[in-house]
């Protein structure tokens, strides 16, 4: 995921870092406009592009939808949902779990090769995302 | 601006003229939300009979006949079709009050037949256990009209004058096909029995409509709405044009509901079909509806 050298310490979370990673690599793929990294409850860890959007609007509601994929999940013999792709006219969003609570949120236009940013995440391993300790824990 | 009439069910957005939505909503009651660059409103609309119209334009408003002329002058407007139940509808009328009225208008308007709107009897018993539960409830045995959802193209606002700006000349309106030329039951198999597909369902209204394979679909289109709603209000948000198709790649499993004439497809696929194949299934079994 080319992690950069920069941690974040995670709130309520005792002594446990994690790499904050860069998602500039993202933008490389022809249509990408906007990759985040979020957690389960919309807050942001890092982001590359830039988006037009009421972002916090957008955090909201993808945060919802990642919880009612969750429960349909669920309902698969209880099975751990992976990704949520959003197919529309314009634009498609794909969320996928990249740890527990980190998802990596990617908005690109339609022409956008899903297929290679598929291939490149998991060629770069992106899941997990390895969480250090800190120093001194 | 707060909308002065009840929120409804939203059943599709359009971008298109006034003249070609009066001329596609003869099974429609409900509201169209309308947006033009320079301000907003509504009409109301009871079985293709356009009942009342009312659009702000800041501090002014039009209401009625006038706000109808404004309206057919358009070329296009930004239609958000919302359904109404008898109760909705006729709590739209009170809010909206008697200045938005078209007189005469509601005179002569009625329910289409039920012969004229529901599936044929091909469709399956599931369909007419819903409709039962829907008249024993005392639910109007209502169906929505044909698929008017499709939205050609989003406009693109300009940075700074407010202004809208079409990407194409000319809309693309959408064929308009009845409800009775389609067979979901013969769409449903054709899915079914691609390969990979486990399950598919059409459900609509929270109800299973129709199945094939396992019937657990039935617990989760609940959720499967809810989804809906979300990636609207995200479509909202992202001016990404009409939902072609969410999927939920769960281990073991791909979950995808995609829009269908007036319901939705709840397909479950083997972990191995990809997203184009997906894309694929619920386009060939939408167009083999059509025939």
């Amino acid at each position: 995921m080319g992690a950069s050298s920069s941690m974040i310490r995670e709130p309520g979370e005792k002594a446990a870092c994690m790499p904050v990673p860069c998602l500039d690599h993202l933008l490389k793929f022809s249509g990408v406009l906007c990759a985040l990294l979020i957690r389960s409850d919309g807050s942001v860890i890092t982001r590359s592009g830039f988006l037009e959007a009421d972002t916090e609007g957008l955090l909201a509601s993808i945060s919802l939808l990642i919880a009612e994929s969750g429960i349909i999940a669920g309902r698969i013999q209880n099975s751990a949902l992976t990704q949520i792709f959003l197919e529309f006219q314009n634009k498609f969003l794909v969320i996928q779990e990249v740890e527990y609570n980190r998802f990596l949120v990617i908005i690109a236009r339609a022409d956008t090769n899903i297929g290679q940013i598929s291939y490149h995440l998991k060629k770069e391993k992106l899941r997990p995302v390895p969480v250090y300790e800190a120093a001194g824990s | 601006m707060k909308q002065p009439v009840p929120e409804g069910t939203l059943i599709g957005e359009i971008e298109t003229s006034l003249e070609w939505l009066l001329s596609h909503t003869s099974r429609f009651r409900g509201v169209i939300l309308a947006r033009i660059n320079t301000g907003e409103g509504f009409i109301l609309i009871e079985y293709g009979r356009p009942v009342g119209f009312s659009f702000r334009m800041g501090d002014r408003v039009l209401q009625g006949a006038a706000a109808r002329q404004f309206f057919e002058r358009k070329d296009f407007i930004h239609a958000s079709l919302r359904r109404y139940t008898d109760r909705e509808f006729q709590e739209a009328l009170d809010r909206a009050g008697p200045e938005i009225l078209i007189p005469g208008a509601r005179e002569g308007a009625q329910r289409p037949t039920q012969s004229s709107v529901s599936a044929p009897a091909t469709t399956g018993t599931r369909l007419s256990l819903e409709e039962d539960r829907q008249s024993g409830a005392g639910a109007a045995a209502e169906r929505v009209p044909p698929p008017i959802a499709i939205k050609p193209d989003l406009p693109e606002e300009k940075p700074g004058d407010g202004m809208t700006v079409r990407r194409d000349p000319a809309p693309q309106l959408p064929r308009q096909i009845p409800f009775e030329e389609r067979i979901p039951e013969s769409i449903l198999d054709r899915i079914f029995h691609s390969p990979g597909v486990t399950a598919a369902a059409i459900f609509r209204e929270r109800s299973i409509v129709d199945y094939r394979g396992e019937d657990s679909l039935e617990e989760m289109v609940e959720t499967a709405e809810d989804i809906l709603l979300t990636a609207g209000e995200i479509l909202s948000l992202l001016s990404t044009g009409p939902l072609g198709q969410v999927t939920l790649r769960v281990s073991g499993t791909n979950v995808t509901i995609a829009p269908f004439e007036d319901g939705y497809f709840l397909i479950l696929t083997e972990p191995e079909v990809n997203l184009g194949q997906i894309r694929k299934l619920v386009h060939d079994g939408a167009c083999a509806g059509r025939g």
